[in-house]
């Protein structure tokens, strides 16, 4: 076991140090900010790194190994959930410990060891690094449980034996995301205070990693089970091809529905829980309401293009071989991932257009063109393979932050008219047609594009 | 109009640790062309490089006369790819992967696609992430044959296909190259099959292709050698003649009957030479081997 631990810190060092610096970054983030969200962020950063190993066919290899379902479920568990949450709470202190004696640079060392070390309210350090890590620890604990539970392993990937099995098993998924959205709703409920809020989610942050904790052993059964035997050599449905439109608008249709399709499911339920809960008791503005989800609309839309072009990247040797050139398909992938964020963004402008005006829809709809450089930075960065793993995670990560640039400043500087229109218009032009041009180079040039890829969601050969 | 349906001239592509070509390969029309050759050999690059997945340093791909990338969409409207290495999970179902497909192939022969549905035990509401190995390689080829191709490319069809399967996808093949209108290439580690389907047959090493022609011809032109020698004689391998094994007096060999090889080793010491017939397994095995296991 300590062996397959090690093996994991040794191979993939590169991953565990950059999780490390996001947790000192996480740290000197809430030393200023005490915000639950950014510990949710960098622990689901981390389980979905860490995790990276099971979707990698990591799990099938460990099989053959002489260790028991239990014992690998554990490591598996210890590898995500506990291994991040010891590095979290030390490196969350260090990032803490810098900010505090950047702020209080200049101050005596008595009054800044006073400040830390004093007992009493949580801003001191030990308050807030307690419920740092408590929070992180749960929080990773609880992820791993909800992975596990597992809208991925038992809902999605496996099918029920009859479609009213399958219905039944997606109709429990939802209910779950319900109960989900009704605990956000009772976190953001005003009327309870606060101390009840953290003892109820500390709660139920301690159970669900406990279940985690049992299930570990299940989901490694599970991630070893092969669909293939649920068929047992029965065909389903008519021998004959269905009617309909195909080609590579078929494609981009699908595509624009399930991307919009979550994002409208997402802004549902930022809208309804998270606004409705904290501005209607304060007889806010419907604008005042739908304005949070703007914000929770930038983390989808970088989320579903990264998911959308990681599918399509799977499949790109099988589209190459249809009748279209490099650039078609390069065009193609690029729509699927634009066409979502320009619709998103008309929709979402033509109601600030109604109430409260020109100017706010004028806003909504630059802040969406601005959102298409990191969606093609992302893009062609997914399709971009090689075997220089670290290097291209690298590449594009830095591309990313970079095309992220101009939306950070518009947002910071919109109160003083932000960028002029043309750079706004120009930003998106230029991107797309960089990225257009990029993909296609890759599609035409480069083979490793078409090879090992499929590898990434954990296909079995 | 050409009378090859596939045509390789001076290919080259050269990667960090490995070299495709200089490739000279001819596949006729109306034939299943077998091509052959250890594992990284190149088969999969010189067949990708047709469907434009990566650029070739050197060298032209003609098929049915079209170059493969200047008349990039009109070749793949009339050549198909199947491969166990295309991934049609996207889809969810069977259904909708050939709605897709059919979306770009105007000649998409929907009775015939029924046919082979039904042929291959798939339906069209079937999960695609629930089918069998083997299962996904009759929707790949059921995908391919549907849109009633004139060339059929198929890179490791077979594997993980039983018996079973594997008769049913090369009747199914065969079906569809009758007439001779069609052309199948395949490329296969499954030499009992090539032998028994292909009529022509190229075989890859390193990258470098080391025979091709009619499938019979070639395995008639090689035949086992065992013979004896004095103690001390020295022969090595060269052109027509590959030593396999000795055993001090006793050697076994693979000679190439166009070679005039039987006279050289008899001008060299050899006695009681005895020729057999080779399958074409034996031939691959005695030609693929690496040189320093010889």
């Amino acid at each position: 076991m300590t062996r397959i631990i090690l093996d994991n810190f040794l191979r993939r060092w590169r991953m565990w140090t950059l999780l490390c610096l996001l947790f000192a970054a996480a740290g000197l983030v809430l030393a200023s900010e005490r915000d639950i969200r950014i510990s949710a962020v960098v622990m689901w950063i981390s389980i979905c790194t860490t995790g990276m190993d099971w979707s990698f066919g990591w799990v099938r290899v460990l099989r053959s190994l002489p260790f028991t379902a239990g014992q690998i479920g554990r490591v598996y568990w210890w590898l995500t959930v506990c291994a991040p949450t010891l590095l979290f709470a030390v490196f969350s202190a260090v990032g803490i410990l810098i900010a505090r004696l950047a702020a209080t640079h200049g101050e005596t060392l008595g009054t800044w060891l006073q400040m830390f070390i004093a007992p009493g309210p949580q801003d001191k350090f030990l308050g807030l690094w307690l419920e740092t890590v408590l929070a992180g620890g749960l929080l990773s604990g609880s992820f791993f449980w909800f992975v596990s539970v597992a809208v991925w392993a038992s809902v999605l990937t496996r099918p029920g034996k009859t479609r009213r099995e399958s219905f039944l098993r997606q109709f429990a998924a939802c209910a779950f995301v319900i109960a989900l959205v009704a605990g956000i709703y009772f976190l953001c409920k005003s009327s309870i205070s606060s101390t009840d809020k953290l003892v109820v989610a500390y709660f139920f942050g301690f159970v669900f990693s406990v279940l985690g904790w049992i299930r570990a052993k299940r989901l490694f059964i599970e991630s070893s089970f092969r669909p293939d035997i649920a068929r047992a050599g029965l065909t389903r449905g008519k021998s004959e091809p269905r009617p309909g439109y195909g080609g590579a608008l078929y494609l981009i249709v699908r595509f624009c529905v399930f991307y919009l399709g979550i994002v409208a499911l997402v802004i549902a339920l930022v809208i309804g829980a998270y606004g409705i809960a904290v501005r209607v008791d304060h007889g806010a503005h419907w604008s005042d309401i739908v304005s949070p989800g703007l914000g929770e609309l930038q983390f989808w839309i970088f989320l579903m293009c990264l998911i959308q072009t990681m599918i399509m990247g799977t499949h790109l040797k099988f589209l190459r071989s249809l009748p279209l050139t490099s650039k078609q398909l390069a065009a193609t992938i690029l729509c699927v991932a634009i066409l979502p964020v320009l619709i998103i963004g008309g929709l979402w402008s033509s109601f600030f257009l109604i109430e409260p005006g020109f100017l706010s829809a004028v806003s909504i709809l630059k802040f969406c063109l601005l959102n298409l450089a990191p969606v093609c930075a992302l893009t062609t960065g997914v399709i971009w393979y090689n075997e220089k793993h670290f290097r291209r995670i690298t590449g594009v990560i830095l591309a990313w932050n970079v095309s992220l640039v101009p939306i950070i400043y518009q947002m910071a500087t919109a109160s003083r008219g932000g960028l002029p229109i043309w750079i706004i218009i120009a930003i998106p032009v230029v991107s797309v047609f960089m990225a257009w041009l990029t993909i296609n180079r890759l599609l035409e040039r480069n083979d490793m594009t078409y090879r090992l890829k499929w590898e990434m969601l954990g296909h079995r050969p | 109009m050409s009378a090859n349906a596939i045509e390789f001239h001076g290919l080259i592509k050269t990667y960090p640790t490995f070299q495709l070509g200089p490739l000279d390969l001819t596949v006729p029309r109306g034939a299943i062309y077998g091509l052959i050759g250890p594992n990284g050999a190149g088969k999969t690059t010189a067949i990708d490089m047709i469907f434009g997945m990566g650029r070739n340093d050197a060298g032209t791909i003609n098929v049915l006369g079209l170059d493969h990338i200047r008349d990039e969409v009109a070749l793949k409207r009339r050549a198909a790819y199947v491969s166990p290495e295309l991934n049609f999970r996207l889809w969810g179902r069977v259904g909708k992967a050939i709605r897709f497909v059919r979306g770009f192939y105007p000649d998409w022969d929907d009775v015939y696609c029924g046919k082979l549905m039904k042929a291959f035990h798939l339906g069209d509401d079937e999960r695609i992430s629930t089918l069998s190995f083997g299962a996904k390689t009759k929707l790949s080829l059921l995908l391919a044959l549907s849109r009633r191709p004139e060339i059929l490319i198929l890179d490791e069809p077979t594997t993980g296909l039983d018996a079973i399967s594997k008769q049913q996808v090369f009747s199914e093949l065969l079906q569809a190259v009758e007439g001779g209108e069609r052309t199948v290439l395949i490329s296969s580690h499954n030499l009992s099959d090539i032998e028994r389907f292909a009529d022509h047959i190229g075989m890859i090493k390193n990258g470098k292709l080391l025979l091709e022609g009619r499938t019979d011809e070639i395995v008639d032109r090689f035949r086992f050698a065992e013979f004896f020698t004095e103690n001390g004689t020295v022969i090595s391998s060269r052109d027509g003649l590959v030593i396999l094994r000795r055993d001090e007096k006793r050697w076994h060999a693979l000679v190439d009957q166009r070679s005039e090889t039987e006279e050289w080793l008899r001008g060299h010491g050899a006695k009681e030479i005895s020729l057999t017939r080779v399958t074409l397994e034996d031939l691959f095995v005695a030609l693929a081997k690496p040189e320093e296991a010889i």
